[in-house]
């Protein structure tokens, strides 16, 4: 969570290679996944070429498809289909951080 | 008709789920917050929202003390008569089911945002808990009015095997929904 509301400040946004860090710190996303003290070295260089100010529109646009406004309209669907009793499934089980799902 | 969105704290409810229960009440639900005594109960019921306090102790190996958090979700159900209760956070998920399916007429959503740290510990107490746990998820978290919401298909797959949900009835919604007008890079 915590992750995205950074990668939507439009930040590069460097983290762990642990966890659900790596699904959403891979492309599209600009920013930075470090195994080592190598990787982390890496990264600190090329965090100084960045520009000041550095305000990625890529990252603000994938941060974009989990608002919070889509959630809520995703949950809002589901609470629909348990009043109207629809069958189960009816709402959209899309992809994960860019992967296919079935 | 009456949703009670069910979490074990205030703040997460305010910080996290607000925006949500903004939605529903714009969708004409009317909605009841169900969360222990904090600080931030004033600035929900500020905001408009009703508010249910349970109290709910953190030692949470305390049999006596759980069955009474169960025993007041049960009276809660039964006074409130909600059409639809959501459920955040392992505890909620569990006794609100439970209650739930006890009480009767209440359909159930269930927002599990990871498997919880008894699925995945190895200790003596976690493979007791995993074994009692994973009884009352198999016997209360299905059914026809019932809905999990996962976060990651890992958890939901986990969830699906072990029988403690039904895919028919699994849902994928990547995390908890990020409010994109805040996290704004300040100039």
């Amino acid at each position: 969570m915590a992750l995205l509301e950074a990668v939507a400040s439009g930040r590069f946004v460097v983290g762990p290679a642990t966890g659900g860090v790596p699904e959403v710190l891979q492309p599209p996303v600009e920013g930075a996944v470090i195994d080592d003290s190598d990787d982390l070295s890496h990264v600190v260089r090329r965090l100084q070429d960045l520009p000041a100010g550095f305000d990625s529109p890529v990252n603000r646009d994938y941060a974009s498809r989990f608002d919070i406004a889509e959630y809520a309209r995703k949950i809002v669907s589901l609470y629909e289909e348990l009043a109207e009793r629809r069958p189960a499934a009816a709402i959209e089980t899309r992809c994960v951080y860019g992967m296919d799902e079935s | 008709m009456k949703a009670l969105l069910v979490a074990n704290t205030d703040w997460y409810l305010y910080n996290f789920r607000r925006a949500l229960a903004h939605r529903l009440q714009e969708s004409g639900y009317e909605v009841t917050l169900v969360c222990p005594p904090g600080p931030y109960v004033d600035k929900l019921r500020n905001l408009g929202f009703k508010c249910a306090l349970l109290n709910l102790p953190i030692d949470r190996l305390s049999p006596l003390k759980e069955l009474r958090v169960l025993l007041a979700l049960i009276a809660l159900y039964r006074r409130e008569r909600p059409s639809i209760v959501h459920h955040f956070t392992i505890r909620c998920v569990l006794y609100g089911s439970i209650a739930a399916r006890l009480v009767g007429g209440i359909s159930v959503i269930n927002a599990l945002t990871g498997i919880g740290h008894i699925f995945t510990a190895d200790g003596v107490k976690a493979r007791f808990l995993r074994q009692g746990v994973g009884f009352l998820y198999r016997h209360f978290l299905t059914g026809s009015r019932s809905r999990a919401i996962f976060q990651n298909s890992d958890d939901r797959d986990a969830f699906v095997d072990a029988g403690m949900a039904d895919a028919a009835r699994s849902h994928l919604i990547p995390s908890s929904g990020v409010n994109c007008s805040t996290f704004r890079r300040s100039q």
